[in-house]
């Protein structure tokens, strides 16, 4: 069954601006030209006492423009982030997106972020790749001791700087999903950096806005309960520091992808 | 049901880490498909609920202002916090206010 399983209204006026955050057969509701934006999952940070990396963000790709009409049919495949992990479990890759249908020459490809692992120097999630589109650009990568990349719009995506601790920027924020429109996407901002020291937690503004990575946590106290942000759509999770004597540290997951379509204006 | 996907081919490799998508459609489109079971964190040992627990009272009493009419009892129960993962009553027994 098709599913529309949100639309949302904003930049785009009376034309529609469908989101489609899970795999189905999309059949366009009205003839039309519409811009389709594919973005894959984040990948998820990872947690434990002497590593702390962020994930890489899914990639991005844009079709400017197709025509459709409600005869035509497409197939759309929405990858899912990569969950949080707890003390140094095995962190998840973010899920491939993609759109392929009527008109289509190529299967727009928005390929997920790469999770942060253990291995080597860095061990930071890669930013995934991105084929078939007009814009296809690589989504920023997580690095250690940070969060998550942030996915690129206009350019391969922001990746933070080793210890910088905050999640990548989105180099589309503004204020979020809903203000997109007529072919351009908008994102939030990024997580910023959490920091306990044993007198209360700092945790609001932690998970990144939309298209924007999850911010890194660090407990320097003893203590029990830390936990990363989250990446926002498509943006990689933050890395989290457990100190010794953390009993509960956990990673930022990897934001969600997301196919978006607008209708343009004629 | 939480209608997460692992896609792979038909020598088992995975070609995509995880979608969403209802079962049927799932199914429909791909030839190889494996329900995604997402890592659930392990129980928390006793030793690590009491240290858990043990942390929140500190954090609770951190800062006690010295003309606290109870000050000199949390002192002492911080002081017992402290010491108590390196004692026999660890885990078991919680250190009270006022004992």
């Amino acid at each position: 069954m098709s599913t529309l399983s949100s639309l949302i209204s904003g930049g785009g006026g009376a034309l529609p601006q469908i989101a489609l955050t899970q795999s189905q057969t999309w059949v366009p509701p009205q003839d039309g030209n519409v811009c389709i934006h594919v973005i894959g999952g984040g990948g998820a940070g990872l947690t434990n006492q002497s590593l702390q990396r962020g994930g890489g963000a899914g990639g991005y790709c844009k079709k400017n423009s197709l025509a459709v009409t409600t005869s035509g049919s497409y197939t759309v495949v929405v990858g899912v982030g990569g969950p949080r992990t707890r003390n140094g479990a095995t962190a998840s890759a973010g899920g491939n997106s993609t759109v392929a249908g009527t008109g289509l020459s190529a299967t727009l490809t928005a390929n997920g972020g790469g999770a942060a692992n253990t291995g080597g120097t860095s061990g930071s999630g890669t930013g995934g790749t991105a084929s078939g589109g007009d814009v296809n650009n690589t989504g920023g990568a997580g690095a250690g001791g940070s969060g998550g990349g942030a996915v690129g719009v206009y350019g391969t995506g922001d990746g933070p700087t080793p210890e910088q601790l905050r999640g990548g920027q989105s180099d589309a924020s503004g204020g979020g999903l809903a203000m997109s429109g007529f072919g351009q996407i908008v994102g939030g901002n990024a997580g910023v950096y959490g920091y306990n020291a044993g007198a209360g937690l700092t945790t609001a503004t932690i998970n990144g806005g939309d298209l924007s990575g999850g911010a890194n946590f660090n407990f320097t106290a003893g203590s029990s309960y830390a936990a990363a942000g989250n990446g926002g759509i498509g943006g990689g999770g933050g890395g989290c520091k457990s100190s010794a004597g953390v009993g509960y540290a956990i990673a930022g997951a990897g934001g969600d992808g997301l196919v978006l379509i607008q209708y343009l204006p004629s | 049901m939480s209608n997460l996907w692992i896609i792979k081919d038909a020598d088992g490799n995975v070609t995509n880490p995880c979608i969403k998508g209802e079962e049927s459609w799932v199914k429909a489109n791909f030839d190889y498909v494996e329900a995604y079971v997402e890592p659930t964190a392990p129980e928390l040992t006793a030793e690590e609920k009491a240290r858990m627990w043990r942390d929140m009272e500190l954090i609770a009493t951190d800062n006690t202002p010295s003309d606290h009419s109870q000050y000199d009892a949390i002192i002492a129960y911080r002081v017992s916090l402290r010491s108590w993962p390196s004692q026999e009553s660890f885990p078991a027994t919680k250190p009270t206010l006022g004992s």
